[in-house]
């Protein structure tokens, strides 16, 4: 398959690249490939987003039929998956957006019939209460979820991304359409707050927090 | 979620020491900043404090479930797109079959690389191993020796539109590909007298932040593509096998694979001239993995100290030989001590004792795992030799189990680690007789009289005798010669699922799970045959990352082999 000269170095370096220019020219196999490439990963950070598998997958759907819709208008510029994932973002903002302006179920409710419906509030509440030591994983992992849920949008985007996709700050601007300064106020002020909501639950694993005058 | 609960707002300035912390965190500070920062750190309790709790805080997150997608949501997507001509159905294998290989520029930046840090430039690629490349596919006298090692320069302006994308992968990868001869060379080059010791690296030992390596400039991609389009098409050819093999390898070995063509290249690079030359115009690939032994030992005397070497220089030939063996033996045994107190160091540091130690079941699991294996208060038993300058493996052990009991056991995972390698175990029966001396042969027809005389049998195995499987093993190799001669096929040990201990049995329950149909079937059909059966469940389990019970160390394989087999600081030819 012939390529054009500016893409074909890029496509050297980046294997994904390569992939889509592949899904450019029309191979329907090539894109097969490509979402059984990035399915895991983009439902992943969906799901982290969204809170919920099935418009986890709805979504992640959506970015792969995207990604077919405007295949003859890609240009390789930056790495594949930055461009995958600055669709990726688009889309799940504006998903979030959408549900704030209908509200439907309360997030909590959201993944699993079997918990309890707790208002907001009340969520917020427990997380401020020292838990026992032996709070399962499960009920931990829940908190964590209420409290990346408690983060707004763009923050909870930024830190999925940065913590699950292991994007440098310039990677998540690219993604983002933010500069890098943005990203890291907005990275820093989000993990502050996931710092203070989760305060209670650092030192679980049975190890006292560091004392005041201790040598390192 | 309302905007109420937000705890802050995008247009508010964070906190600036939370700022610093965290980028600093996320390796986004620059390296003044950084180390600014971290004198800062080692004086202030309260900010060492702080920086902790976002970092917990953070990683906390790894709590978080990862769900996969549904089995059916590549083909549901691939359902959804406008129908065109050739619709593939999205497969599972789709991906494994063409997953790209860790770029080789990129991964040269973890460990297990000797002197990443000094950042490989990318131009040592295209310097020598170019050459190399040449001179493997036409000879090194023709092409290379007259190029010295130069880069080519590009007849004519090739053009990389006409490239075909399934090369694209083997230009990339030339640089590393071109100095080795085919995949056997590859393989040999695993073994332990070349680069195998470099190749495993403990996990807290790779750089949290890849060092950056220069990547290759689109010119020099061109360039790789221009020297690929002058080798013989015959080398191309096997140039382009060679990727093959190595890329439809399973996933940890094609990384593996990879790490080796690295560490290789990059050994290459750091040779001089004379012995590069020698190694690359080696006429076949026997020879030059003789070449590179001998550099090996070269580098190892070069590199001891002068006292030593000048000892050296004087001696016979076969005292020098001597002497170098006891050196070698010296440097194994520090080697050995030093990875020990690299664990240990660890523990220092964070406070931790190493895996598995801990928790408290794991603790008590590796003590009962020592004492039903190795036996070392059982003066008979004791599998554990105890000659050597320090009391040998018996010796060893008793220190490791001392210092475990004041809280300090680094030391006993590296031996449970070392044994395990070096002695082999097999499960014991769960009911009947244990072969490890000859009088449990006296129920063999005819064999308690032989026994009462109490001949001399042969060495190996009157040494093995007490021990387990040892004295089975050896009594093995006897079988079908004299005084053997009629029990050619005698079952020394278990050999089938209900001859095993409870747990053991239990535990093929779970590695059915595990294996394929052919690797069950595998094992199946060697049901009744000892050693072979249990041997073959032995490397399964190890296979699928599973210990099995009361005969490998507990817990699984791999992170035994990350904890305690970090790669070892070698010195040249070590």
């Amino acid at each position: 398959m012939p390529i054009g000269q500016t893409s074909s170095v890029m496509a050297l370096r980046d294997p994904d690249i390569r992939l889509m220019l592949r899904v450019r020219d029309d191979d329907d196999a090539a894109f097969a490939e490509l979402v059984e490439r990035f399915q895991h990963r983009l439902v992943a950070v969906m799901h982290h987003l969204v809170g919920s598998m099935h418009e986890a997958e709805d979504l992640a759907q959506e970015v792969f039929l995207r990604v077919y819709r405007i295949r003859k208008k890609y240009r390789p510029k930056a790495k594949f998956s930055t461009w995958l994932f600055t669709i990726a973002n688009n889309l799940a903002l504006n998903a979030l957006r959408d549900r704030k302006r209908r509200p439907t179920l309360p997030l909590e409710l959201r993944e699993s019939s079997t918990h309890d419906a707790r208002p907001a509030e009340n969520a917020a509440a427990d997380l401020s209460e020292t838990p026992s030591a032996g709070l399962r994983h499960k009920e931990l992992a829940e908190v964590i979820r209420l409290a990346l849920d408690g983060l707004n949008e763009r923050q909870r985007v930024a830190i999925v991304l940065n913590k699950f996709e292991d994007m440098n700050y310039a990677e998540i601007a690219d993604v983002m359409g933010l500069s890098t300064k943005a990203v890291k106020s907005l990275l820093s002020r989000a993990r502050t707050s996931l710092r203070e909501t989760l305060r209670g639950y650092i030192y679980m694993d049975g190890e006292p927090p560091p004392e005041e005058g201790e040598q390192p | 979620m309302t905007d109420e609960r937000k705890p802050d707002d995008d247009s508010t300035e964070p906190d600036p020491v939370d700022a610093e912390l965290i980028a600093y965190l996320d390796g986004e500070l620059e390296p003044a900043a950084a180390r600014d920062l971290e004198d800062r750190l080692d004086a202030d309790a309260m900010l060492r404090a702080r920086a902790d709790e976002l970092k917990r805080s953070y990683d906390l997150l790894d709590f978080l479930p990862r769900p996969e997608p549904s089995p059916t949501f590549a083909t549901r997507t691939m359902d959804k797109l406008p129908v065109s001509g050739s619709r593939p159905v999205a497969s599972s294998s789709a991906a494994t079959t063409t997953t790209p290989a860790p770029s080789a520029f990129s991964s040269l930046a973890f460990a297990g690389m000797p002197a990443p840090r000094s950042g490989p430039s990318w131009a040592w690629a295209a310097g020598f191993l170019l050459a190399a490349a040449l001179a493997l596919g036409a000879g090194y006298v023709g092409t290379a020796g007259m190029r010295t090692y130069v880069f080519p320069p590009a007849a004519k302006e090739p053009s990389t539109d006409s490239l075909s994308v399934t090369d694209v992968r083997v230009i990339e990868n030339l640089p590393l590909y071109s100095a080795v001869d085919d995949f056997d060379f590859l393989n040999q080059l695993a073994a332990p007298e070349f680069f195998g010791d470099d190749l495993v690296t403990p996990e807290w030992l790779v750089p949290s932040q890849p060092v950056e390596v220069e990547k290759p400039s689109a010119a020099q991609l061109k360039d790789l593509f221009a020297a690929f389009r002058e080798l013989p098409s015959e080398r191309q050819e096997k140039i382009r096998a060679f990727d093959q093999q190595i890329h439809t390898q399973e996933p940890a070995k094609r990384d593996r694979s990879v790490r080796l063509l690295e560490t290789y290249a990059s050994w290459l690079q750091h040779l001089p001239e004379a012995d590069r030359k020698d190694v690359l115009g080696a006429p076949s690939s026997s020879k030059r993995l003789e070449e590179i032994r001998e550099v090996h030992r070269k580098q190892w005397i070069a590199a001891l100290p002068a006292a030593q070497r000048n000892k050296l220089k004087d001696l016979p030939a076969a005292e020098k030989a001597d002497l170098i063996a006891k050196w070698k033996a010296d440097e194994e045994r520090n080697r050995t001590e030093w990875s020990v107190a690299r664990v240990q160091w660890e523990a220092l540091r964070t406070g931790r004792q190493p895996w598995p130690f801990t928790d408290e079941r794991m603790k008590a699991d590796v003590k009962a795992y020592v004492q039903a294996v190795y036996r070392p208060d059982d003066p008979k038993r004791n599998r554990l030799g105890s000659s050597g300058p320090e009391g040998g493996d018996a010796a060893r052990l008793k220190e490791a189990l001392d210092r475990a009991d004041k809280g300090e056991w680094a030391l006993l995972g590296k031996a449970v680690h070392d044994f395990s390698r070096k002695y082999e175990m097999l499960p014991e029966p769960g009911k009947g007789n244990l072969i490890v001396d000859f009088e449990d042969l006296s129920k063999w027809p005819g064999f308690a009289k032989l026994i009462e005389k109490r001949p001399k049998f042969n060495k190996p195995l009157e040494q093995a005798a007490g021990k387990w499987p040892e004295f089975a093993l050896a009594l093995h190799s006897e079988l079908g010669t004299k005084p053997f001669t009629n029990f050619p096929n005698a079952r020394l040990g278990p050999c089938a699922p209900d001859e095993f201990k409870d747990e053991v049995r239990k535990f093929l329950g779970e590695l059915k799970k595990k294996t394929t149909d052919t690797e069950w079937a595998g094992l199946k059909a060697l049901e009744n045959v000892w050693p072979n059966y249990p041997r073959e469940m032995m490397r399964l389990a190890k296979v699928h990352d599973l210990s099995v019970p009361g005969v490998m160390p507990p817990g699984p394989p791999s992170q035994w082999e990350k904890t305690y087999n970090p790669a070892r600081p070698m010195r040249p030819g070590g």
